[in-house]
């Protein structure tokens, strides 16, 4: 099980919660795995290709996924974050 | 959902937010309705695209005429119709920036080059950051925020500092620890109180997580005390509006140029890029004269990058934008890695027939030294950048004779990059140069 950090215009699917847990070895699994808790994230969280949306950022631990291998990356037990895209400028 | 400010679902002449991603429209009822507030930062039911406000074209068109706009003065609010506000409550008077024609490197390269000047004190802290956190600091005091928290290393600081003292919006400003004691003086002096400039041992990146995460905790508090939220990251919080500000930009040129060039002509706009918000904005502004009828010329829309920082010229003969992860260029206001506005950047590109240039740190540097000694101006590595991609396309041989180029200089050098100057001058074979400069500038005041 892994935490996963939930912004706020996506907790209106969790009950609220700002954490919550969620299985799988990969940042796809954990989102998979969400899906199954709190029914509709999984399409606010990928688009119709089933890639990560372009103004997500996902973190495991500090690192951002884009970085590191996307959606497959192994989550290794680290805390997962879902971060709305910030806009600088 | 409760009311969580003071804001209403009306807004002058605004008929909706739009998401530039996937489409969605938010209705201001809408937004009052779910979120109890107007001031949203992203597409939060859909995508967390970035959200464009839209207006009544139609009745604009009636009331902003030709005829209309003659008997206006030429300040920031010249067209308030076109910003998302109820009154004006920020400088109300503020003057057009300066857009000059260049005196040497234009006729060295064979174009008319203007010159836009973002930089001198036509805007109060010299860079183009007082355009949108103008806007920010309106809508503060328009819907009851009192507490303004902003993380930078740089402009978007100075910008909120001078306008929360102005404003008497309480700052709460992070900067890294390791920022230059030149930036910090330069925020400082715009403080009222030397603490509200907070220094945490931390990258930028995360002195903006904690600034977004200390305006949420304080948020919840005045929630839990008043019912309302007074707290607010200006380039976050009102996303949407703050962007509106850099319109103000594109507005500008088109109407100053207007009086200097004829409508026939085509228009070359260059911008440094970073993540690219500036340039989507001028843009839009630009576009929506044309709407009104009020600007006809076409125009190109060109953007620069740092060799060293260039994810969206990159993209252009790519697929996707890649990230960057800790980009170093000497220009550091535009060293951003992930571009928010940098899909738009490609597609306003595209639509305008324009394009992009990567250049290198010798030539950003030259670019600035170019810009003070053959046209007495001093900015900061921005506008050297912006110079050094106009002198790459006229090499190319991009622009045909005589054509009309703008090139922005969007902030000042003074206070911003002596000590960067000095750094890096040796590095590039610039040291007496770059001596002569700073004593000049010192001498001058």
């Amino acid at each position: 099980m892994v935490n996963v950090k939930i912004p706020t215009p996506l907790r209106k699917f969790t009950n609220q919660e700002g954490d919550v847990q969620a299985e799988g070895d990969t940042v796809i699994g954990v989102i998979e795995s969400l899906e199954k808790s709190y029914p509709g994230i999984k399409k606010r969280l990928l688009d119709d290709n089933g890639e990560i949306r372009k103004f997500i950022n996902i973190y495991v631990g500090e690192e951002d996924i884009r970085f590191l291998k996307g959606k497959e990356t192994k989550t290794e037990g680290k805390e997962i974050s879902i971060v709305p895209a910030i806009a600088g400028g | 959902m409760k009311d969580v400010d003071n804001t209403k679902a009306e807004l002058g002449y605004v008929t909706h937010l739009e998401c530039l991603s996937c489409g969605e429209i938010y209705t201001l009822e809408r937004l009052k309705k779910e979120q109890g507030t107007i001031l949203v930062n992203v597409c939060y039911d859909i995508c967390f695209g970035p959200l464009d406000v839209k207006y009544d074209y139609k009745k604009l068109k009636e009331i902003l005429t030709e005829e209309e706009l003659e008997k206006r003065p030429d300040t920031f609010w010249k067209l308030k119709e076109l910003l998302p506000i109820g009154e004006i409550k920020v400088s109300a008077n503020r003057p057009f920036t300066p857009l000059i024609e260049s005196k040497v490197i234009g006729k060295e390269l064979g174009v008319r080059l203007f010159l836009k000047l973002d930089c001198t004190d036509a805007l109060p802290t010299r860079s183009f950051k007082d355009r949108p956190v103008t806007l920010a600091l309106n809508k503060a005091l328009e819907s009851g925020y009192n507490s303004v928290y902003v993380a930078s290393t740089g402009n978007l600081a100075i910008a909120s500092a001078y306008f929360a003292r102005k404003t008497g919006i309480k700052p709460y400003i992070y900067v890294p620890k390791s920022l230059g004691e030149v930036k910090k003086d330069a925020i400082r002096q715009y403080l009222s109180n030397p603490n509200d400039l907070k220094e945490p041992d931390l990258s930028y990146d995360d002195c903006n997580i904690k600034a977004m995460s200390d305006c949420d905790k304080a948020n919840e508090e005045s929630i839990e005390k008043t019912g309302k939220r007074t707290n607010f990251v200006p380039n976050n919080s009102f996303r949407p509006y703050y962007k509106e500000g850099s319109k103000t930009s594109g507005i500008e040129i088109a109407l100053q140029l207007k009086k200097l060039v004829n409508e026939d002509k085509t228009i070359n706009i260059f911008y440094p890029l970073g993540s690219g918000a500036l340039f989507c904005s001028a843009y839009k502004g630009i576009n929506e004269l044309k709407k009104l009828g009020l600007f006809n010329n076409s125009i190109r829309m060109w953007g620069v990058q740092p060799e060293l920082c260039a994810p969206i010229i990159d993209a252009i003969s790519k697929e996707d934008i890649i990230p960057i992860k800790n980009p170093q260029t000497i220009a550091k206001s535009i060293a951003i890695g992930k571009p928010g506005s940098g899909h738009q950047t490609l597609d306003i590109i595209k639509e305008s027939n324009g394009g992009g240039f990567k250049v290198s740190e010798k030539d950003i540097f030259k670019g600035t030294l170019d810009l003070y000694f053959k046209e007495g101006i001093f900015s900061q590595f921005v506008g050297g950048i912006t110079i050094a991609g106009i002198t790459k396309a006229a090499k190319l041989g991009i622009f045909k004779e005589n054509e009309v180029v703008v090139a922005n200089i969007t902030g000042t050098g003074i206070g911003r990059i002596e000590d960067d100057l000095i750094q890096y001058s040796k590095e590039f074979g610039f040291e007496k140069e770059a001596k002569k400069l700073l004593e000049e500038v010192k001498r001058d005041g």
